[in-house]
């Protein structure tokens, strides 16, 4: 053995570009613009994030301001949707709702995402999923997602109190459980494939293994569940403001403006509309830019993200073609290039 | 790179008491000089992949390994995993039997043969891309497969990815597990041949893994015979072919001769 001196170095990846990664996600964002459903998505997420931005430095009333004469006000001029039974103006607390909501939906994304990564790592993992190990797991798993979401989320405000991080660790629980009980069969496929068996051939370890190989095959499932959480973490949010262990009182979010509005539905059963129709068009959105987002961010499906640069955009199959008639050719003819150039093959040991 | 492999068991774990511990290779004894050509060869679940799994140390988790694999001077059993996994990918490379299969769908042609570079040396982007450029071209596969995804290769392209892949850094030890099995006879002869004069370029010694005596005769010196998890049989390929002992290297020479040898001659 030649190298016997200098040991290779065991480095991490040479870090990508970032070059390439904007332009993957610019390939994706504008795939995501061409199809019907994701254009609605982005819209409605890119107007949500706009108005939660404005809503920290302007609301059209102080959110405080309330006179019981003004209570539930129809829509006018002053009040676009009117006001609620404090004499809240309906809009001012619906858009610094929105940012309530964007917190809630990052946090749960975020947990569940890592949750769910570690339930399937547990699931998968080669020390910790050999055999009888993650069997037990996943019969663990299926226990657990039997308990109903909101007796979880009761449980907790026990000690929490009426918190956003109620319904932050009630929605995590659930749905990084069912996170890993949708992704498991596809993770498991992956982890004791034949592309991962040639990876460790290579000397590719076990971390890496899981996010190199694993997590790219579960990526587009994630990207649904992950959306769907989200859009579900919004209507929980709702659910569980109007059940009281949400978010508090004071605090503005969608689900305290419908709460606050349904008290008196069978008065004013106008006021209800527009919470319920934001909550609505948003879960929409979120539900349907997951679906989106499975077919564009994958690069066996999405044939843009293939592309090479703008100067291969016009190769296409026909040229594919040709260039794999062109191996079989040579295989037919037994021409061969010469196998090797004469310098030396030896790659540099660091 | 020498390998020197002695009375290698592999075992499959006990599961509980109606899953009780069951051998799968039984004391395999074999060795492969520096820069020969070893054939192993046998019937189909007779442990010859297994073989080759305990020798990288990469077998299932609940396979486990016994006996003694010298890599060079490294002992490979029981071994820690980040020597192990320093050891595989760049003193070792290995070409499994699936081409399909063997390549990741999500990642690019470059990517794919990229990854032991970038696993094992410091290198920076144009060194990487200037040497799996230089592969792809000792593969004979056209550059501006680089960006293709393995979904849009032919069988016959594919393995030469993941020859590629397994050669790239030059290893010195190459183990390529029935890398033809699933292609037709003609690219399968190609394929066979351009691994042997890498092979040999490299000055690497190869163990070849088939149950094919047509395909071995090609790419190897020597050879041992396994069945049943034992080896049965040893000599050199060209004596076995003539005059094989074992009825186990009889049948698997006779269906080689009838297929493709006609009467121990190549057509
Ligand atoms: N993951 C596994 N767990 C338990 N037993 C296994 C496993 N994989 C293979 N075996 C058993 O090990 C034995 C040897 O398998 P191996 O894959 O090494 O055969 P092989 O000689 O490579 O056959 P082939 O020519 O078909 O590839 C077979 O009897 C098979 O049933
Ligand atoms: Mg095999």
């Amino acid at each position: 053995m030649t190298g016997n001196t200098t040991s290779p170095s065991n480095r991490g990846f040479a870090p990508r570009a970032p070059r390439g990664r904007l332009r993957g996600a610019r390939i994706v964002l504008s795939s995501l613009w061409h199809r019907a459903d994701g254009a609605y998505a982005l819209v409605v997420i890119g107007l949500w994030l706009a108005v939660s931005l404005v809503s920290l430095v302007w609301t059209p009333h102080p959110l405080l301001e309330a006179s019981g004469r003004n209570a539930w006000a129809a829509p006018s001029a002053a009040h676009p949707m009117g006001t609620d039974g404090a004499g809240h103006d309906l809009l001012s607390w619906l858009m610094r709702g929105s940012l309530t909501e964007l917190e809630v939906v990052v946090l749960v994304v975020l947990c569940t995402a890592v949750f769910g990564l570690l339930g399937i790592w547990a699931s998968v993992g080669r020390r910790a999923g050999a055999g009888r190990g993650s069997r037990a797991w996943m019969v663990c798993v299926d226990t657990l997602i039997a308990v109903p979401t909101v007796l979880v989320a009761m449980l907790v405000s026990v000690p929490l109190g009426t918190s956003i991080a109620v319904i932050v660790v009630a929605c995590t629980f659930a749905y990084s459980l069912s996170i890993v009980r949708v992704t498991r069969p596809v993770a498991q496929l992956a982890a004791t494939s034949q592309y991962v068996e040639a990876a460790r051939s290579y000397g590719v370890g076990e971390a890496r293994v899981f996010f190199g190989h694993v997590v790219p095959a579960i990526a587009p499932t994630m990207a649904v569940q992950l959306s769907l959480s989200a859009g579900t973490a919004i209507l929980a949010e709702s659910g569980l403001t109007y059940l009281g262990i949400g978010i508090p009182a004071g605090v503005p979010s969608w689900g305290r403006s419908l709460a606050n509005c349904a008290k008196l539905i069978s008065v004013y059963p106008l006021t209800v509309i527009w919470p319920g129709l934001i909550i609505t068009m948003v879960v929409v959105a979120l539900n349907l830019l997951g679906d989106a987002l499975r077919d564009c961010a994958d690069p066996v499906v999405n044939a843009d993200l293939r592309r090479d640069g703008a100067a291969d955009d016009d190769r296409s199959a026909s040229d594919m073609a040709a260039a794999e008639s062109s191996t079989r050719e040579q295989e037919l003819t037994g021409e061969r290039m010469p196998a090797q150039e004469g310098e030396s093959h030896e790659p540099h040991r660091a | 790179m020498s390998l020197i492999v002695h009375d290698l068991t592999v075992d499959v774990a006990a599961r509980g008491r109606r899953a009780p511990a069951r051998p799968i290779v039984r004391g395999v004894d074999l060795r492969v000089d520096d820069g020969e050509r070893v054939g192993l060869v046998g019937p189909s679940g007779s442990g010859k992949s297994m073989v080759s799994r305990a020798i990288l140390g990469i077998l299932p988790p609940h396979l486990t390994a016994g006996g003694s694999v010298l890599l060079g001077d490294t002992q490979m059993i029981g071994a820690d995993e980040n020597i192990a996994a320093s050891m595989r990918g760049s003193y070792t490379g290995a070409v499994f039997q699936n081409p399909a299969a063997a390549l990741n769908p999500v990642r690019t042609v470059g990517q794919s043969i990229a990854l032991p570079l970038r696993l094992h040396y410091e290198l920076d982007r144009d060194e990487i891309r200037e040497r799996v450029l230089r592969q792809m071209r000792a593969v004979e596969l056209p550059e501006r497969l680089e960006s293709a995804y393995p979904h849009e290769l032919s069988g016959g392209q594919r393995q030469r990815v993941a020859i590629a892949a397994a050669l790239v850094t030059s290893p010195r030890l190459i183990i390529a597990d029935e890398p033809t099995t699933a292609l037709d006879a003609v690219v399968q002869r190609r394929i066979v041949d351009l691994l042997v004069s890498l092979v040999d370029d490299l000055g690497s010694s190869l163990l070849f893994i088939t149950h094919d005596f047509a395909v071995l005769k090609r790419a190897t010196t020597r050879c041992y015979v396994m069945e049943a998890g034992r080896i049965v049989e040893e000599g050199a390929t060209e004596a076995l072919l003539h005059d094989a002992r074992h009825a186990v290297t009889q049948s698997l020479v006779e269906a080689a001769t009838a297929l493709s040898l006609r009467g121990g001659e190549e057509a």
